[in-house]
């Protein structure tokens, strides 16, 4: 019998070929793949979250696990298209145009994903326009955007403008986060929510994701 | 003023702190695509060094802001207050090296492009220590202060007058193989520009002027005051 705890510790401590065997044995003897998933990969992303905000873990770690859980998932996706399971949101996620950073942001669409959630990455350089296309053409609950310098930040109003414009203000939430952003910028560019790293995004993002799946 | 320096530095990778930061060992069935990287990287990456002496020819302010002028280049931003009383500084630029910028990472693992960030730092850090010794070696400055535009919080001194700073190399700037965008985004990423000077009256750390108080990278505690 496939032990998930086992399956989730292997996970967090990034033993990616491990999860593969642990995953494929675990459908092998039939256990659910929504169970797979919710107890062992979602639950031990939880306890990665956890630690890295704790500072008992770093960024290295964090990789490391996220990639431990990609092995897994690349087994569980199709089983779990098959079944029907729903993702619990969707967000759509980039670094604003004329940036190129993307390490940070990287990270946190790893770790939304770990919280379940589906992660339109759009990549860096992301034109305004591209934005509103994808939350669109994705029914996305969040848009997500990232910026490393102070004088791409400014892009992050534009994108708030443009959600504005499209009529889907009350429909996505737009979430700003990177060095040089702050809740007082947050703020004073019209956005939702501003979190200082890659765990408190993803806390965010679940949570708003969870919530308006409840209303 | 004088033709800029430019300095190729001999790159050689520190394998253990490669592995440290990549988590090598729990990387089971990646080891062999981690080391291929490092691999092409110790070939194609090509740190660089590039600095001129100049001299400030003169002390302003524009209100409550310190300004100084270089020929025709202007800069403004607090943190040039660090140069009260000083003539003589060496704007330089270093970088890890344009060789992997065009490098497809696509497929390769999913965690390659963090190897690559490790490989590129090093052979910053290299160009970093490089340009110290340089600093030394042949302007007999030997505790360097350095002030970089962008660095601390945006009112320190603005990351947009890099575009002045590189103004200070003349055409020669490109030679050294760092481009800046118009959103005056240093590319490769992993490159630095700014000012060295000596200045026994002061103890500067840009690092010390930003809020972000989880920076991985800090190295001294915030300072509200400058």
């Amino acid at each position: 019998m496939v032990d998930l705890k086992a399956l989730s510790e292997a996970m967090q401590s990034g033993r990616a070929k491990d999860v593969r065997v642990l995953v494929q044995a675990a459908i092998d003897e039939g256990i659910p793949a929504s169970r797979i998933l919710d107890e062992a990969l979602l639950s031990g992303m939880d306890a990665v979250g956890v630690k890295f905000k704790n500072n008992e873990i770093f960024v290295p770690e964090v990789l490391v696990a996220a990639r431990a859980m990609n092995a897994g998932m690349e087994i569980l996706q199709p089983l779990l298209v098959q079944t029907g399971v729903q993702s619990k949101g969707t967000v759509i996620l980039g670094t604003v145009k004329g940036d190129l950073h993307d390490i940070g942001k990287n990270l946190v669409g790893m770790m939304m994903k770990g919280k379940g959630l589906s992660v339109i990455d759009l990549g860096t350089d992301v034109q305004t326009d591209r934005f509103i296309e994808e939350a669109i053409k994705h029914d996305a609950d969040i848009i997500a955007c990232s910026a490393l310098l102070t004088t791409t930040m400014r892009e992050m109003e534009h994108v708030v403008n443009a959600v504005k414009e499209a009529n889907l203000r009350n429909r996505v939430t737009i979430m700003v986060g990177g060095a040089p952003v702050t809740e007082a910028f947050k703020s004073s560019i019209g956005a939702d929510i501003y979190t200082p790293d890659a765990a408190s995004a993803s806390e965010a993002a679940y949570k708003v994701c969870t919530e308006r799946r409840k209303a | 003023m004088k033709s800029p320096l430019l300095f190729d530095i001999p790159f050689q990778i520190d394998m253990n702190r490669y592995k440290q930061a990549i988590r090598y060992e729990y990387l089971d069935d990646a080891r062999n695509e981690a080391i291929l990287l490092l691999e092409i990287a110790s070939k194609r990456l090509n740190p660089k060094v590039m600095l001129i002496e100049a001299f400030i020819d003169r002390h302003l302010n524009d209100g409550n802001v310190p300004v100084i002028a270089i020929g025709d280049i202007r800069f403004h931003g607090k943190a040039l207050r660090a140069l009260d009383g000083v003539h003589r500084i060496i704007p330089y630029i270093a970088t890890c090296g344009d060789g992997m910028e065009d490098f497809d990472l696509s497929a390769m693992d999913m965690l390659a492009p963090y190897w690559l960030d490790e490989l590129k730092s090093q052979a910053l850090d290299q160009a970093r220590k490089a340009l110290r010794s340089l600093c030394n070696e042949l302007f007999g400055i030997r505790r360097a202060l350095s002030l970089n535009p962008g660095s601390g919080n945006v009112d320190i001194w603005p990351i947009e007058e890099l575009q002045e700073l590189f103004c200070l190399f003349g055409p020669d700037h490109r030679k050294v193989g760092v481009s800046l965008s118009q959103r005056s985004l240093m590319i490769p990423n992993k490159s630095i520009a700014g000012l060295l000077f000596a200045n026994s009256e002061v103890d500067y750390e840009s690092c010390a002027h930003c809020e972000r108080a989880n920076c991985p990278n800090r190295r001294v505690p915030f300072k509200a005051r400058l």
